[in-house]
This record gives structure tokens, sequence and C-alpha cells, in this order.
């Protein structure tokens, strides 16, 4: 084994970058469209939404370039980097740190999808259960390795595909005038809404653990800014629809706006489009708890290369039922759902670009030495 | 190999689960619920299911057997307001109740009075039933009213009621469903409204639209005025208005495509100022004898705009001085407004002055002069 290059059998292609972005940035907030930023900026939404995702292009920018001027020195993902930037025992202990950050998205989602399954469809179905199945399905995909999960988040954005079709169905719902007036609320209204617009697109910078494994890295950059483009147009659409199809006093009262939107609609055949959209929403699921399966197994890889990662994986999924189990109450989900979005930003937003001023003039000095 | 193979087996009853079921011939689908107010917050609840005939064919040759119902058709008794019909009736089913497919909900006039914010509150948490099901204000007893068996036609009852509602909204009455009730309900600056119905006979009929403060029943609108609310309301088709004229001779116009705008003037002011220009095209579909020629067809545009006009300011003063805004003119204010003041809304309400513009094309005449 090879520590600087990944043999070509497990890299992926480029276009999964597209795919892999996508499907970890709808983890589950955007089942809670438009209502998240509501309370700030009322039919202003699509503008923080907006602003967000633009910003989240140029975070995505930043991260691309900290993880290229690796490339001189070994292997691009952020282990390497905090290894090489703050030697073995500072570095173990940031990668230590993100690996949380990645266990508690992991368990956010697993957390967040079993209160759905509990509240629409299966009222008596344990939370245990649930996440043992999921955790089983994942250790499954995982033990495939990065490229097994690349094609699982291809078919998680095919069949997503009939599921926002059905906002079609919403028409004749639909009255812009709630979108009106247009910029009616102040400048920091509407930064705050784009505060909690950024915590939707988290789960796109996972990229930093993944990015040594693409092929061509030039044409998988490219695929990553068209994820986020899309989910940022898909987004863009739930909150217009979101605020046109209902007043904002019933948007306020309702926790998942999709969800009763789809409740709404009398497609034919299926009467309860909603409960046939909640069994979809396990393919939301099951790439994302899988990718952050495979970051956290790599990552105690990493630290201890001794031992064999598939004892990890299931060290991991073990911990994350466990987690989940531990949360059970509706408040204490919107909590941990809450903590996650914080640290989610506190990390993207100015770790990372710290990490990537502390790399550049880790390179000036070390230049100057060198001269 | 083969481990991990009988592994992935062992797992398949593990997928099935062990949850409750429901099929279909084995649950009690309750497709209609109606409530009537006692006082002192009890309610007479009843809740009818579909009861299907079997044995007896429809030209009555059923082999000589008598046509039996395997279902029971109705329940009801007394609860407190807000308790779910379905869980208190569940030890009198014959079989497990379910709500999911239900399709009606009727008040009766006295509860809607009373208020409906329990019943209200209750559905918009049920995860259950639709959104989209009907719902109606009737007149007299709605037990009365689901569990007759006089009425013409067998179909159950609730789909009845349902088919009713929605073919009349295709054609003189605002769209109105659970939803559209919760969302003006939770909604700033504007009131909901639900159809208004009564048994008459052996038949359903609609009487109108009954309007609500909050959640209050305050006042109707009779069904010959329904298409001046509708047009009003939102842009529609196929709808007809019989016009009177001075003479005493009747126009009855359908229209084609109705739309409505509305503009906004000082939304801030003490009476703001509201003018809705509407464009209708329709064609007359009936009319007294020497009231329309091909040659005059503007005049009795220009006839019917005015009567529509008239009665369309009529109604608004009307809801101004009743304080309910069931066409959404606040929420219209708003949306053109920058920085609206909706706290002092409610006093400026009864002073907006409202307006209208229309504009009748008749494109045809019918097919004899």
């Amino acid at each position: 084994m090879t520590k600087d290059t990944i043999s070509k059998a497990f890299q992926l292609s480029p276009i999964s970058a597209f795919f892999l972005t996508f499907s970890l940035q709808l983890g589950s907030d955007f089942l809670k469209l438009p209502q998240p930023l509501i309370d700030q900026a009322g039919q202003d939404a699509w503008i923080g939404v907006l602003i967000s995702g633009f910003a989240t292009m140029g975070i995505l920018w930043f991260i691309f370039r900290l993880l290229d001027h690796e490339k001189p020195y070994g292997r691009t993902d952020i282990f390497s980097i905090h290894r090489r930037l703050f030697g073995k025992k500072a570095g173990d202990v940031l990668n230590f740190i993100l690996m949380g950050q990645v266990l508690l998205f992991l368990v956010c989602l697993l957390c967040t999808y079993s209160e759905i399954f509990q509240v629409w469809l299966f009222p008596n179905l344990s939370t245990l259960e649930f996440s043992i199945i999921i955790c089983i399905i994942t250790g499954y995909v995982v033990l495939g390795g990065i490229r097994n999960i690349g094609g699982l988040s291809f078919l998680y954005f095919l069949y997503m595909i009939p599921i926002f079709q059905s906002l079609n169905f919403t028409v004749p719902y639909l009255r812009f005038s709630n979108l009106l007036p247009v910029f009616d609320h102040s400048l920091s209204a509407i930064m705050e809404a784009s505060y909690m617009g950024a915590k939707l697109y988290l789960g796109f910078e996972l990229v930093i653990f993944y990015y040594p494994f693409f092929g061509q890295p030039d044409r998988a950059r490219k695929w990553a800014y068209l994820g986020v483009l899309t989910s940022m147009i898909l987004y863009l659409n739930l909150t217009i629809v979101g605020t046109a199809f209902a007043t904002q006093g019933a948007l306020t009262r309702t926790i998942w706006p999709f969800m009763a939107l789809l409740k709404t609609l009398q497609i034919p055949f299926f009467n309860h489009a909603e409960k046939l959209a909640t069994l979809f929403f396990v393919w939301s699921l099951i790439p994302d708890v899988c990718v952050c399966t495979w970051i956290l197994t790599r990552g105690l890889n990493f630290s201890f290369p001794s031992m064999k990662q598939k004892y990890f994986m299931i060290a991991v999924l073990i911990l994350s039922v466990l987690l989940t189990c531990s949360l059970q109450t509706g408040n204490q989900i919107r909590m941990i759902n809450q903590l996650f979005g914080l640290t989610g930003t506190a990390i993207v937003y100015i770790y990372l670009p710290l990490l990537f001023l502390y790399q550049w003039f880790h390179k000036k000095v070390r230049e100057q030495h060198e001269n | 190999m083969k481990i991990k193979v009988f592994f992935l087996l062992m797992l398949i009853p593990l997928l099935s689960g062990c949850l409750p079921t429901s099929t279909l011939d084995q649950v009690l689908m309750v497709e209609g619920e109606g409530f009537d107010y006692l006082g002192n917050g009890k309610i007479m609840g009843t809740v009818v299911i579909p009861s299907f005939e079997q044995g007896a064919s429809q030209n009555g040759q059923g082999g000589g057997m008598q046509s039996i119902s395997s279902t029971i058709r109705s329940l009801s008794g007394v609860t407190y307001d807000g308790k779910s019909l379905a869980d208190k009736f569940q030890s009198e089913g014959q079989e497990i109740l379910r709500v999911g497919s239900m399709k009606t909900m009727i008040y009766d006039k006295k509860l809607a009075k009373f208020g409906l914010k329990n019943q209200l509150s209750f559905r918009n948490r049920d995860p259950d039933v639709p959104s989209a099901i009907s719902i109606a204000v009737v007149d007299g007893s709605t037990k009365e009213l689901l569990t007759a068996t006089d009425y013409q036609t067998k179909v159950p009852i609730a789909r009845y009621i349902q088919h009713m509602i929605l073919q009349n909204t295709q054609q003189n009455y605002p769209s109105t469903n659970l939803r559209y009730f919760l969302d003006s309900y939770y909604g700033a600056y504007m009131d909901p409204f639900m159809p208004l119905i009564k048994k008459s006979g052996d038949h359903l009929e609609m009487q109108g639209l009954a309007l609500f403060r909050n959640d209050k029943y305050i006042m109707s609108i009779p069904d010959s005025k329904m298409f001046v609310f509708k047009m009003l309301y939102e842009p529609f088709n196929q709808g007809f208005y019989d016009c009177l004229l001075p003479s005493g001779k009747h126009i009855v116009v359908r229209n084609v495509e109705s739309s409505v705008k509305y503009k906004v003037e000082d939304g801030n002011g003490v009476s703001p100022k509201v003018v809705a220009s509407l464009q209708i095209k329709g064609y007359v579909r009936q009319a007294s004898p020497k009231t329309v020629s091909t040659k005059a067809a503007s005049t009795v545009s220009k006839k019917v705009a005015d009567d529509l006009k008239h009665n369309a300011e009529k109604m608004v003063r009307q809801l101004q001085r009743k304080g309910v805004d069931p066409l959404r003119i606040g929420d219209t204010v708003r949306s053109a407004t920058r920085h609206f003041d909706g706290k002092t809304w409610n006093e400026r309400y009864p002073n907006t002055n409202f307006s209208c513009q229309i504009h009748v094309e008749v494109i045809q005449t019918g097919i004899s002069s």
C-alpha cells in the first residue's frame, strides 16, 4: 500500500463529486424549508437561501485551494494537512475534533429520520430497531468502499427526481402575493436568515476527507460546484413554493412544511403522497450515513494504522446506534440539530479559512528559511 | 462467502418487521365526521363508514339471497369538543377504525358559532387525515344529515357531500377544503370560510358560504351572490351569473375567463384605497326575450358590468361592517405596502375605501338571434 496515491481501483469518477455533494447537502433540513428562515426574513426567505448558496460556493473554492496547495507535500486530505502543519499529536487532536463533528452529523441524521418515520409512518417503530437496520445496510455498503457510496448517491439523485416533481402539483395552491413586498426586511434580518440558510448547505465540506479519491480532481471540482448549484436551485424552489403555498402564520406552526405540502396534494393513485415520500427519504439518509461512517473509519485508521478498518467500522456503527438511542424526545433532536448547525458553520466559515491562511503562512516562512 | 449469504438471508425476517398491519377488509375506513354542539363544551359526534351491500344485484336478481351490508354504517355519541372521534368510537367499532381516507368533515351552525378552535388545532396536528378534505357548515343537524337513509342516491354520504362541494368549486364556489381553511385561519389579515350545506328532503343542497372571524361563524353569503364573491377572490371560469335588469328581466352570463387585479394606494393611511379591476369574458347562456341582440352586445355587457359592480361593492361594504375579511383584502394591502402597519389594520379595515372597475366582454350570444 503506497502512502500518497490511491490505486485506480478505489478512485472515484469526477461526476461522483456532483452526486456526493448533492446528497450530503440534502441531509434532512430541506424538509423544513422555508420554516428556519421565516422567523427572520418572512417572505424574503428566498434571498437568504440565495446569499448563503453563493457563500457556500465561495467557501468551496477556498477548500479546494487549501487541498490543492497540499499536493506537493503528500495526500490531499484534511488528516494529512493537520498532521503536517501541527505535528502528530496536535494534528491528531484536531482530526478527532473534526471527526466528532462528522459523528454529530451522523447522529443528527439518524435521529431526525427516525423521528420523521415515527411521526409520519410507524408510530411504534423504535429508534433502536430503525437505527440498527440502517446501520446494517450502511456497514454492508461501507465494506464495499467509497465507490459503492458514490454509486448510492447517484441512485439517490435518480430517486429524488419524482419526489421533487411532485412540486408541480402545488400549482393550483400557490399565491405569489405571499412573496410580496420583496426586500421588506432590513439587511441585518436578511443576513440572519442567510446564517440559518448556511446550515442547510452543510455537508459539502466533507469533501476535505475524500478529495484524494478523485482520479481527476480538476474535473471533480467543477462537478462539485455544480452540485452546490443544483441544491441551491432546489432549495430556492422549495423556499419559493413553500412561501407561496402557505401563509406565514400557517408556516410558523408547521414543523415539516414540505411534508405538509405533500400531505395536501392529491396525486392520482397516491392519496397519501407523504407516506410514500417518507419511504423514499431513506435514500437521502443512507448515502449520507455511509459517507460519515466511511470518514470516521478512515480517520480512526489514520490515527491507529495497526488495526483493521473493519473493526473500526463496527465500533463506529455501534457508537452511533447508542448515541441515537440516547436521544429520544423531539426537543433533544432539535437541540442536537442546532448544535450541529452551529459547530458546522463555525468549522466551515471560520476554521477552514483560518487553516487556509495558516497553510499559506507556513509555506511563506518555509520559503524564507530556504532562501 | 456462504456464511455471508446466510447472514444476509437471516436479515430478511428483520426487514419484514413486526409493525401492525391494516388489511383493507379488516378495518373500518371512516369517511366522514359530523359534529353537533350540545353546549358546555360537549358535542354529539357522528362518524360514517361506507357500507357496501353484498348479495343482491342491481336488477334485484340476487339469486334469492337477501342483500346484506357487511359493515356498520355509522356511530354517534356524546364527547367533549376536540376529541378524536375515531378514538372515541374504537370501543364500538366492529373492526379497527382508521381515518386515513377521510373525505368530509361537517359542523353544525351552533358549533361554528361557538368556535372551531379545538377541532382545528386537533386536525392540524393529525398526520393521518389528508389536508385536502372537504369541510362544510350544516344548516341543521349533522347527525341527521349523515345518518338519514332517505337519500335518492346509495353513494356513501361522505362521498356525496365531497362530490357536491367539488363540482360546485369548479363553478361558482371558491376553492375550499381543510387546508385552505387552516391557511387563512392561521394567516394574518384574512379570515377563513367554508360552504354552507343543507339537507332538503331527499337530497343535499349548497346554500352559500359561511364566513368566519378567526374560528367563529359570523355571517353567510347566499348562493345567488357566489359569482360576485368568487370573481373577487380568485381567477376562474365556468361560473354563471344571473343578472336581474331593472326592467325585471334576466340575463344569464357564463364566464369563460375572469381575472382580478388589485391596486392599493395609501396602504398605511387611515383609509387605504383598494381598487379591484376585473376582466370578465363570457357568453350569454339565457336571456329574456328582447334583451339581447347581436348588434347590441356591448350595451348588454355594460348592463351586466354595472350590476356586478353594484353588487360587489355592496358585498364588500357588508363584509367591512361585520369586520370579516374572507376576500383577503388585508393581505392584499400588506403585499402591496412596504413596512405594512399590521397592528392597526383591524381598525382601518372598516374604513378601507373599496371600489371596482369591471370590464365585461360578451363573446357570443348563442345560436339564435
